[in-house]
């Protein structure tokens, strides 16, 4: 990416009483559950352990990784924020908070948005190497 | 697409310039200061020199990856920092009630973005070197580790703890 990049547009949803945010364009597209269909919690992904009250609406497809489809609860909404806003994680949470995919935080007046890159969850990503082999 | 270079390196890499290391103002004093501070019936201390701030309590932030040690993060004026679990550090998290209250002491070991959880703040003195004394034999062994000297207030042993090696002991 040479140019630099100004505003980043995150698609926002919460799980337990954590806020999260994807950079929308790492989003292929967002459907409804389908019963049929198998998937991956964002639940499991982020090891948040047992949210028993967590209900799944929407399944989340990741570009260039359309095999692992993600249940995510219903997005709280779409937002474009300035790059400058985003915080890097504190040096102490780098290593453990990084193989979770955790790439930067967004403090916010309603709290801390965790911002999520699929591609550098540990788990998603060992989980594409088996589809890919 | 994976391997070449994510958006969020180029977006974290462009936003490393603005580290809060930058904003940390000099508050380094010739005598000895110390922070005393209380974690359940034990008083400790840092040097002035390692405290930056003293935050009261806010909501801690639970983060993927954190630990009882580092059970998440804290809002700060725009930024983000660390809190470390003190009680959880020392290994006397058992005797402790913890309750959503106290203070966070924000200590300028590691990259300055850390706060140091305790139940609260006694005093903030300035002290003759002479007065700090070689550790007891009787301390604890779980606070020997983390431990400069000691020194008496008010009738009490005060342990003063490095601040650098707590926090290489979370990074370990």
């Amino acid at each position: 990416m040479n140019v630099k990049q100004q505003e980043i547009q995150l698609l926002i949803f919460s799980l337990g009483n954590s806020r999260y945010g994807i950079d929308i364009d790492q989003v292929a597209y967002l459907m409804n559950v389908d019963a049929t269909e198998s998937a991956i919690s964002f639940e499991q992904l982020m090891a948040v352990g047992s949210l028993a009250e967590c209900k799944y609406s929407k399944i989340l497809v990741i570009k260039h990784r359309m095999g692992i489809p993600i249940l995510i609860q219903e997005p709280d909404e779409v937002v474009t924020f300035s790059v400058w806003d985003i915080c890097s994680l504190p040096e102490v949470l780098t290593v453990s908070a990084a193989n979770k995919g955790v790439w930067g935080l967004l403090p916010q007046e309603q709290g801390i948005i965790i911002l999520i890159d699929f591609y550098k969850n540990q788990h998603f990503m060992q989980i594409a190497s088996r589809i890919d082999h | 697409m994976v391997e070449e270079s994510l958006k969020s390196d180029a977006i974290l890499s462009q936003i490393s310039s603005h580290s809060f290391a930058e904003k940390m103002v000099a508050i380094d004093e010739e005598r000895m200061s110390v922070l005393i501070f209380q974690l359940g019936d034990d008083l400790f201390a840092f040097r002035g020199s390692q405290a930056r701030e003293i935050l009261p309590f806010t909501e801690v932030t639970w983060i993927p990856g954190a630990t009882a040690l580092l059970p998440g993060v804290i809002s700060v004026r725009g930024d983000v920092a660390a809190v470390l679990d003190l009680s959880q550090v020392l290994g006397i998290h058992e005797r402790i009630k913890r309750a959503a209250s106290g203070f966070f002491i924000m200590v300028r070991a590691g990259d300055g973005r850390n706060g140091i959880l305790v139940d609260n703040i006694v005093d903030i003195l300035e002290m003759p070197i002479s007065e700090e004394r070689q550790l007891l034999s009787t301390l604890d062994e779980g606070f020997r580790r983390f431990a400069l000297s000691q020194f008496e207030y008010n009738h009490k042993m005060v342990t003063v703890l490095n601040a650098d090696w707590i926090i290489e002991k979370v990074n370990s």
